[in-house]
């Protein structure tokens, strides 16, 4: 079955996805992945059935997803959902998800992404603070080196409802970003590689090279001017699926190993 | 088929890899230090069944990543053969993917490798 919308959440949000296949009637499976992490909501004539995460299921999950600002997805037209989870209405869900999308707003003034780390404030709040127990179980998980994803998987809670707490203990003054941390600066890959990366996949594909570099490119939600390290060895494999000889396509990656390998 | 198997360790965040047959039995290793040949074909073992036991509801499945809480396990089916990859969680998966298919593709060409396949 063919996937008739592929994309990268950077670009589109998955409330807009969800919003424009609801009022298309569509029904299929739309599959979302943001590293080892993945989600699947159905759909059945443009209603929400079922949504998996893990070994989450039902609502929750789609308002969790909804707290990815990356990732891939695709949707597949015409597959059944393999049970029925979602107990509410798909108009319920999406005014949910648009509630929490803007509190997202509010939290994203704080937490620059779910990856940040954070630590505890020496000077703390000048005024008396009571915390409910899952706050104080997110606190007690804080140590300057947890990202608030980590603390979320370490918990088993949902990302939103950590990152909504770590918002509510910062602006309380317990806590603050660590902006020397190690996920607050990326490794940027140099010129050479793209260099390398254009001369060699052009060589085997032609001329359009270049474009479905630059695509590629947009998909993971990055810019060529200041491109991750993390991301070079997955661009590299996703241009060399383009290739359709395997023979030629195994020799690009080698080349291209050799290049990522340095 | 040793050399494939010592380049695919070289991959950063590789421990070990191994390589059985369709019903398990070890082919060839380079595994992670600790691992006897019984354990190395118990895995080899899981491995099958798992990956034939996915294949029934996955058409065209040629690949599954295994996340444990600290350890990742990479199975590729080669058709006649079943390659084992124990890497840390800090793994390139698309690194590793591609590694595995610059050497998958060199034993495609290799009439030695084939034969001992």
């Amino acid at each position: 079955m063919a996937e008739i919308l592929r994309g990268n959440l950077a670009q589109l949000s998955l409330l807009d996805i969800l919003k424009m296949l609801s009022a298309g009637n569509r029904s299929g499976r739309l599959d979302i992945h943001q590293g080892a992490k993945s989600g699947e909501i159905y759909l059945q004539y443009g209603n929400l059935v079922h949504a998996v995460s893990g070994t989450h299921l039902g609502e929750q999950v789609v308002y969790t997803l909804m707290g990815w600002l990356e990732g891939d997805f695709s949707f597949t037209p015409d597959v059944e959902a393999p049970e029925q989870s979602v107990s509410v209405s798909t108009e319920q869900i999406l005014l949910e998800a648009a509630r929490q999308a803007d509190q997202w707003g509010d939290i994203k003034e704080v937490l620059s992404s779910t990856d940040a780390v954070f630590n505890i404030s020496a000077s703390g709040s000048t005024n008396t603070v009571s915390l409910k127990p899952i706050e104080w179980q997110v606190l007690a998980q804080i140590n300057g080196e947890r990202s608030v994803i980590e603390i979320a998987d370490l918990l088993d809670l949902h990302e939103f409802e950590v990152a909504k707490i770590v918002f509510g203990l910062t602006t309380a003054g317990l806590l603050y970003e660590v902006t020397d941390s190690k996920n607050a600066f990326r490794e940027i890959v140099d010129a050479a590689f793209f260099e390398q990366l254009l001369v060699n996949f052009t060589e085997v594909i032609g001329p359009i090279g270049p474009i479905i570099v630059e695509d590629e490119i947009k998909l993971l939600g990055e810019d060529q001017e200041a491109f991750p390290q993390s991301k070079a060895a997955e661009l590299v494999e996703r241009v060399s699926l383009e290739i359709s000889d395997s023979v030629k396509r195994a020799q690009f990656q080698k080349q291209m190993v050799a290049v990522l390998r340095g | 088929m040793k050399n494939g198997l010592l380049e695919i360790n070289q991959v950063l965040g590789v421990w070990g890899s191994i390589l059985c047959s369709n019903q398990g039995a070890l082919f060839e290793s380079a595994p992670p230090t600790g691992f006897n040949k019984t354990t190395l074909e118990d895995i080899g073992q899981q491995a099958v069944d798992l990956l034939s036991s996915a294949e029934k509801s996955v058409t065209g499945l040629t690949e599954a990543v295994i996340h444990y809480s600290d350890r990742i396990m990479f199975l590729v089916d080669l058709e006649q053969a079943i390659l084992i990859v124990f890497c840390t969680p800090s793994v390139d998966i698309s690194m590793l993917r591609m590694t595995v298919n610059v050497i998958t593709t060199r034993w495609q060409s290799d009439k030695k490798v084939q034969k001992r396949l």
